[in-house]
């Protein structure tokens, strides 16, 4: 097999740090070759240092990179510069900041066909309508700003292939983007792929992400490769004993009832100096020569891996415990939390007088039921409300409309303050959810110290770091000394500090790595079980959902479309909306499985299309969607669904 | 007799607020040494050699207004010694630096005279024709042996250079004794700037023994002297104008940005509408309505020193209120985004209240901006100081200040020859503190910026 991309010993230095350390592989013409790894293990470092676009501070220190032949590190600057584009391309993570706000999308794309001897408008109109962006002449004028999320990101795509580069790189393509709008451009990527014989280096933390995508998968950690394999044999057998962690983390419906594998501890810092194998400290399987020697690469089948034990020699994980038998539902207890009709406008303020021109329906009558101890997971894609919801409930957004009841007693502006001890609420950025100038102490007392709870807060404080896990002497510290799901874990204990009978998780898990998620998810199973916590769990992520929820509702524009208990609603959707968001989440074994596309992107809530909002993307859509919102019909007891042509 | 003293120690109310600031920022950097955050930054600072060095030559700056903070007023020789009567006192105040310059400030000559001269600078009708008088104090001990002159020049500074190296090598020994207890502060660079300032201080203390190191100005009064008075104006402006306009800044801004709403927009338009106002002029205004004031109620003041000094502090309030917009409009914009952070979110959660949400969850975290501003404006404050003085419209006429100097000898640039050392020596002073205060600025800002901690 020849190759395109040949890279041999890649290292990588930032100060004393190697983020990249002696990474080699190689990818074949339109071949796509996934990295796959948690944040900070150097993949990204390794793709910018293919481009030579690195960060001031780092730089390459060995190795040899080469493309279609030419020693891309011996190139002069200007060289390296015709080199991008045209033989590398490359797609950013976050869409909304890899274009220039100022400048019409036409003219960006002009700029990188410019530098390819031209081509002009029409060509760039043919490159948008490639990367699939209805009415492309209209669009070619528009801002960065008048297109949403995925449309950025096709954008971008169509920029990259402007120099019709032999290699793409793709960093994260999808990792900002909702599973709808994922699934689309993931599809778009590989057609244009399959189009063009182009090869791909795509990174990525998601292993659904590489199932759907890659030929070959390339594991890294902390700044190696510890194991190549094509995708099959990866997934029908990872070899490497991070990699068989790293599934074993993945929460799904196989799991529910049990506990998930954990990799304890986090990735090594960088700058350490490794004597052993790098996994050591945190492998399950570690024997003496781990610690004292860094392991060989060993070789089975095509499949490599850089570890002392052979290749499909490590001792089985234990398996996740079965689902203890459902508990019979428990309907007969009184609802802990009911919400009737809830809703949130913001108004659209216009003109000197500030005068309300319309609103922004973001929670738009949303009526949900949850029993004590037990899970709902509120599901849907980001700008749905959902959000917006669970901040309604605690009043951090005033409601406009309706009621929220806790324990039967009406939640409102006067009597929020005397509830605050029964529910509270877990952010999702456990980097900007902890005050960086307080410390760990004082974070946890302020709920009891605001809510007057009397008694002893230190010992408190030092057994409810105990509860998540962490150590009592960390009530000291301040929060940038602990990683991201240690502070998750603060965030926990804060919330848990005033005794709560109902925590608002939202998205908790979302900023974490999938060993860490994991962790959180275990404590969470183990925080209501042990103090028979009700969880409110606002996500998007439908296998979290699918391993913990005990009912499930599903969100589109401000509206509850369908909900009922987590068997009905994953296992037999009713709404096509459900059913679209069930299919787009990429599998886990590599099949390509039916897939629903949703087409479009979600309308926007301050002026959603007439009749059922998502008409203008279902499949079955009529001329009755088109005029009248659905009421809520029951598909079966307990599950209702706001649909005309419901049905599995 | 024995309650009588020499002299009778005079607290102007600008003494007592730069003593006061003194000591607040000592508090403040006791209290930074165990916070930690605050700490981690400071001996960021203390490890940058052009933090260090800038430190050292600013330290030079403050130590020499404080020394001129130190007022008092010497008593009259008694006329008759007659015990009941109560001791005299001068109305002239004075203060521990013109105690230490009394030649200096006592040896005027008439007029001009060059830097380093015997003779004046313009000629004179004198008995033998016209010629060049010598002067009243420059170069006297040389009497009529004036070949001498260089080669006295020359040995008086060498002199006074070797002092100074021996006053440095003190310093070299105390800093060896302190490195083993503070080893990452950057000692070289404190060194290297002292060795600086000892260079040029050792020479210039020799040479004014008998020379005008620094010439003369129009009244013969001595230029090193005067530059050497101005920098206490130059740093009281500076800083109290900062202390007077920050509770408004900080209050104003936190306040618009977080409660927003009516009190947003009232606080938005008082600040826009001062904005809006021209500086120069509003500020003309009220120093003219000031001196008004002043000058009606002379009793009000005790001693002239009272009265410039009472004229200094009102520059300092009208600069403050119409400086402290920008700084205001800053912690605005940073608490709009404060606000919205999930810590913040979690506090209204638990029902904390506003002002305590201010000030455990904004403050702390505006803090390093408002530190980072202080520091910036005060370069721009002294310079500030020297135009409004220049326009005529800055510190009272009798109190030396940059502004003055640069106005007394703007007039003499066009005279030929030139007299150019008024100019030079406030060009220099003031280009060496403003640029030591920038450097201190941006080291200070690089260490307490988040973005830049590791």
């Amino acid at each position: 097999m020849s190759s395109l991309l040949s890279v041999r010993d890649l290292t990588v230095v930032i100060g004393a740090g190697r983020p990249v350390d002696g990474v080699s592989f190689d990818i074949a013409p339109g071949e796509t070759f996934a990295l796959l790894g948690e944040s900070g293990c150097g993949k990204s470092m390794t793709a910018l240092g293919l481009m030579r676009l690195l960060p001031a501070a780092a730089r390459i220190a060995g190795g040899a990179v080469s493309l279609d032949g030419r020693d891309l590190l011996a190139l002069a600057e200007a060289e390296m510069r015709t080199v991008r584009g045209a033989g590398l391309g490359m797609i950013f993570q976050e869409p909304a900041t890899s274009l220039n706000p100022v400048m019409t999308v036409g003219r960006q794309i002009g700029e990188a066909l410019a530098l390819r001897g031209g081509g002009g408008r029409a060509r760039a109109l043919e490159l948008l309508a490639a990367v699939g962006i209805p009415d492309p002449a209209r669009r070619l004028d528009e801002y960065p700003f008048q297109m949403s999320g995925g449309m950025k990101q096709r954008v971008m795509i169509a920029m990259a292939l402007a120099g019709e580069p032999a290699l793409l790189i793709a960093d994260e393509p999808t990792t900002a983007l909702d599973v709808t709008i994922q699934a689309q451009v993931l599809d778009l990527l590989k057609g244009l792929q399959r189009e063009r014989g182009m090869a791909m280096l795509l990174i990525t933390h998601d292993l659904g992400v590489v199932a759907r995508m890659a030929d070959r998968v390339g594991v890294m950690y902390a700044g190696q490769l510890v194991e190549v394999a094509s995708r099959e044999r990866f997934f029908a057998a990872p070899a490497h004993p991070y990699s068989r962690r790293l599934f074993a983390a993945l929460p799904d419906a196989a799991r529910r009832g049990g506990r998930l594998t954990t990799i304890p501890g986090s990735v090594p810092r960088l700058d350490a100096g490794f004597t052993g194998c790098r996994f050591a400290e945190r492998c399950g399987e570690a024997m003496a020569v781990c610690r004292r020697e860094a392991p060989p690469w060993r070789e089975a089948g095509g499949q490599r891996m850089r570890c002392h034990l052979d290749i499909g020699g490590g001792a089985p994980l234990a398996p996740a415990v079965p689902a203890a038998a459902p508990a019979a539902e428990v309907e007969a207890a009184a609802a802990l939390l009911e919400i009737d009709d809830l809703a949130v406008h913001f108004p659209i303020r216009r003109g000197f007088l500030k005068r309300a021109v319309g609103q922004v329906r973001a929670v738009d009558g949303i009526s949900l039921r949850l029993a004590p101890g037990r899970t709902l997971a509120l599901v849907g894609e980001s700008g749905c409300g959902k959000t917006t919801a669970g901040k309604a409930i605690l009043r951090l957004v005033a409601p406009t409309g309706g009621q929220v009841r806790l324990a039967g007693a009406t939640l409102d502006a006067t009597t929020i303050a005397a509830a605050r001890a029964s529910v509270q609420m877990v952010f999702q950025d456990p980097f900007g959810s902890l005050n960086p100038r307080l410390r760990i102490g004082a974070i946890i007392a302020e709920g009891m110290e605001s809510l007057g709870i009397p008694g002893d807060h230190g010992a408190r404080i030092a057994e409810l770091l105990g509860q998540v896990g962490l150590a009592a002497d960390m009530a000291g510290r301040y929060p940038h000394e602990f990683s991201g799901g240690q502070r998750q874990r603060i965030a926990i204990a804060r919330a848990l500090a005033v005794a709560p009978k109902l925590l608002v998780l939202d998205e908790p898990t979302s900023a974490l790595d999938v060993s860490v998620q994991a962790q959180i998810l275990n404590l969470l199973a183990d925080l209501q079980k042990g103090l028979g916590l009700a969880y409110l769990f606002i996500t998007h992520n439908i296998a979290v959902v699918d391993y913990l929820a005990d009912e499930v509702a599903v969100m589109y524009l401000g509206r509850i479309v369908e909900r009922g208990s987590a068997e009905q609603v994953l296992r037999k959707p009713h709404h096509p909306y459900t059913q679209a968001l069930l299919a787009a989440v990429p599998r886990l074994d590599g099949r390509a499985g039916e897939q629903l596309l949703v087409p479009g992107d979600p309308p926007s809530p301050a002026n959603p299309p007439a009749g059922c909002h998502f008409h203008p993307r279902c499949p079955r859509a009529s001329e009755t969607c088109r005029a009248a919102y659905p009421q809520a019909a029951e598909a079966a007891p307990g599950h209702e669904v706001r649909c005309w042509h419901a049905g599995p | 007799m024995t309650d009588m003293l020499a002299f009778k120690p005079v607290l102007l109310w600008s003494d007592a607020l730069f003593f006061a600031l003194l000591a607040v920022c000592a508090g403040g950097l006791w209290w930074a040494r165990r916070q930690d955050h605050l700490r981690q930054a400071w001996l960021r600072v203390a490890a940058s050699r052009s933090g260090m060095a800038s430190a050292a030559v600013l330290a030079a700056f403050v130590l020499v207004a404080l020394l001129d903070s130190l007022h008092y007023r010497p008593r009259l020789p008694d006329a008759k010694a007659d015990a009941g009567q109560r001791a005299a006192y001068a109305v002239e105040v004075l203060s521990v630096l013109d105690l230490a310059l009394r030649p200096l400030k006592a040896n005027t000559e008439k007029t001009y005279s060059a830097p380093l001269a015997t003779h004046l600078f313009a000629k004179e009708t004198l008995e033998g024709g016209r010629d060049f008088p010598r002067l009243r104090h420059g170069g006297v001990h040389l009497r009529d042996d004036l070949a001498r002159h260089e080669s006295d020049v020359v040995g008086t500074a060498l002199r006074g250079a070797a002092l100074g190296l021996a006053a440095w090598c003190v310093f070299l020994l105390a800093a060896a004794g302190l490195r083993r207890r503070h080893p990452a502060v950057a000692w070289d660079a404190i060194l290297a700037a002292l060795l600086g300032l000892c260079l040029l201080a050792g020479p210039a203390a020799a040479l004014a023994q008998g020379y005008h190191v620094l010439g003369t100005d129009k009244v013969g009064q001595d230029v090193l002297y005067l530059s050497l008075k101005s920098i206490r104006t130059g740093i009281l402006i500076g800083t109290l104008t900062t202390l007077i306009m920050l509770p408004a800044a900080v209050l104003l801004g936190i306040l618009a940005g977080y409660v927003g709403g009516w009190v947003d927009d009232l606080i938005q338009y008082l600040y826009t509408t001062l904005n809006s106002i021209p500086g120069v002029l509003l500020i003309a205004a009220a120093v003219l309505m000031m001196q008004v004031v002043i000058d009606t109620h002379p009793d009000w003041f005790a001693t002239s020193a009272e009265r410039a000094d009472a004229r200094l502090l009102a520059l300092c309030a009208i600069l403050g209120v119409t400086s402290w917009t920008g700084l205001c409009r800053l912690l605005r914009g940073e608490t709009l985004k404060l606000r919205e952070m999930e810590y913040v979110q979690a506090a209204q959660a638990f029902g904390v209240s506003r002002l305590a949400i201010m000030l455990r969850h904004i403050l702390p975290n505006v803090m390093h901006i408002v530190l980072i501003a202080i520091v910036m404006d005060f370069s721009g404050l002294v310079l500030a100081e020297a135009v409004l003085s220049y326009v005529g419209i800055g510190v009272d006429p009798s109190t030396v200040s940059f502004g003055t100097m640069i106005n007394t000898a703007r007039m003499e640039l066009a005279r030929e020859p030139m007299v150019w050392w008024s100019l030079a020596a406030a060009f220099c002073f003031m280009f060496v503190l403003v640029l030591a205060a920038n450097v201190f600025a941006d080291v200070v800002r690089d260490a307490f910026d988040p973005r830049g901690s590791r």
